[in-house]
């Protein structure tokens, strides 16, 4: 017999995946991954009072700054991959916070060399009505993240959190904290009420443009949502939450012209699938073909701009056809505009086998997808193959122990 | 490990089988969970069809049914008794543990090796 468990074993199998496929020999990056909770403590040094004492956590308490969404995500425990996260314990002399490393140990395993690291909890900040809440969870998180974690290791980057009810302080973030080694970009977290188009934000949007820092827009099912609030599944509500914000913060960017005013500002769009896009392609070009006047300066149909937009491919969905998903692919040129992401640790990851496995790409195509898009997108010269370097360090420690 | 016959690998004892608790072996190169469900053993390839999740790592539960009155009400959700699944780690999938088939679609099948008591151990047949 064999010992096997969960602790040390779940993600063997992607590991099995990866060299079966030859996947440690190509550079994979990961465009969305998450450590879970945003370590308030820490982050609350870098600020002054009264916000200092504000984020702490005390014990027996909580910051009570961002919501949590309602909802069984792992399915009465049946999904292993969060619980497995938190149960997860850094070495003392881990190089990299211990929030952030089960993460490295799963990009090992998965074969990805660079990661896109972002907080799950701040998913839904946005929806705090404090702004100077906000700005100030941000900002602070954005001085541990570009202190703390991106310096210890190279493969780590991050799109930081815009804290966009306060289109001022999103600007100061960015002059500030765009050119930190490791910062790719910014993100917009999109269940949230400002609006998109508005006058205020344009500065933003100009500074990203002249500083080549692409633009996010990660979306997430906020179950308390009004719009979701009819769903008594959380099956139904994550279905349709994700798709759906994606949906309204892209419908706003494109109808009011932003990347008509930003033509070389970077969209990316972040964790609703792919199966939306299409659908959006064809409603928007529908409406808008009847009522020009109402979307006056777009010189091209929505899809269009569409197309010159990113997107990441989990969670990637399942069909028993592949001409449809391959016709998906087409509508969107995902050989150039898709990025892989695994979403990890969330319940619904997916592993780059993914991607990989798709019968209808060829090889040029899926190494795009799994990679190079990604790294050209994030202006990432000569990527090095840190998850194979990573396996064949262990794997030389492994054999001197047993000598 | 050989049995005593040919493409067959001894698994362990009899005795050492704990219900609804998979052990594990490697054979020629496949990790095979062997798990002991209401007096009957199971061997399943640890590959989920799905993603090739290690499904023998997940939990093993009732499938879940919705009661129904004659005026089609809901009455409640409950653990049907005789209907065992093992569910896939990664992404949860459901599979009906005698049939191997995927509760919610069926085109998902887990692949199950023939597992043989014989003298008071367990086996496996490739």
């Amino acid at each position: 017999m064999i010992d096997l468990n969960l602790k040390d074993n779940f993600l063997d199998n992607a590991e099995k995946q990866a060299l079966s496929r030859g996947l440690y020999d190509i550079p994979i990056m990961d465009a969305d991954c998450h450590y879970m909770t945003t370590p308030m403590n820490e982050i609350a040094e870098y600020l002054e009072e009264p916000y200092r004492s504000r984020l702490r956590i005390y014990s027996g308490g909580s910051t009570k700054h961002i919501a949590l969404d309602l909802g069984d995500r792992t399915v009465a425990g049946r999904m292993k991959s969060m619980p497995l996260y938190f149960q997860s314990k850094a070495p003392e002399n881990s190089a990299v916070p211990k929030e952030i490393h089960p993460l490295m140990r799963a990009n090992q395993k998965l074969a990805i060399d660079y990661s896109i690291v972002f907080p799950t909890d701040m998913l839904q900040l946005g929806l705090n009505p404090q702004s100077d809440i906000e700005v100030a969870i941000a900002y602070g998180a954005a001085r541990w993240m570009t202190e703390k974690v991106l310096p210890s290791d190279d493969s780590l980057k991050t799109m930081l959190y815009l804290p966009f009810s306060d289109p001022e302080a999103c600007v100061r973030m960015v002059e500030e904290f765009g050119d930190k080694k490791g910062v790719v970009g910014f993100m917009v977290t999109c269940v949230r009420y400002q609006p998109i188009y508005h006058n205020s934000y344009m500065p933003l949007y100009k500074l990203l443009e002249e500083k080549g820092l692409p633009l996010g827009f990660h979306t997430a099912s906020y179950w308390m949502e009004k719009p979701l609030h009819q769903l008594n599944r959380f099956l139904s509500a994550h279905a349709l939450g994700f798709p759906l914000y994606n949906m309204i913060q892209l419908t706003n960017l494109v109808i009011n012209g932003i990347p008509e005013r930003f033509p070389d500002l970077k969209f990316l769009f972040i964790e609703a699938g792919v199966s939306w896009i299409p659908f959006l392609m064809m409603r928007l070009d529908s409406d808008f073909i009847y009522r020009h006047s109402d979307a006056p300066l777009l010189s091209k149909r929505p899809s269009e701009y569409m197309k010159n937009f990113y997107f990441t491919s989990q969670p990637l969905e399942y069909t028993d056809n592949m001409k449809h998903l391959e016709s998906i692919f087409e509508m969107f040129d995902a050989e150039n505009q898709l990025l892989y992401a695994s979403d990890y640790p969330h319940q619904d990851f997916d592993a780059p086998a993914s991607i990989y496995d798709l019968p209808f790409l060829n090889e040029k195509a899926k190494r795009k997808i799994l990679g190079e898009n990604a790294l050209k997108l994030f202006n990432i010269k000569e990527p090095v193959l840190h998850a194979k370097n990573r396996r064949e360090q262990e794997l030389r420690e492994m054999a001197s122990n047993r000598r | 490990m050989e049995g005593q016959f040919r493409m067959e690998h001894l698994v362990c004892e009899r005795s050492r089988l704990v219900e609804r608790k998979p052990v594990f072996v490697n054979v020629e190169g496949m990790d095979v969970g062997v798990v002991l469900i209401k007096d009957q053993v199971h061997a399943v390839e640890n590959s989920c069809p799905h993603a090739e999740g290690p499904v023998c790592l997940g939990d093993v539960s009732n499938r879940v049914r919705m009661k129904l009155d004659e005026n089609k009400l809901n009455r409640g959700e409950y653990a049907s008794p005789d209907e065992v699944n093992i569910v896939c780690p990664w992404h949860g999938l459901e599979f009906d543990i005698a049939s191997g088939v995927c509760t919610a679609d069926s085109r998902f099948k887990l692949h199950k090796l023939a597992a043989i008591e014989r003298d008071g151990k367990i086996y496996i047949s490739l």
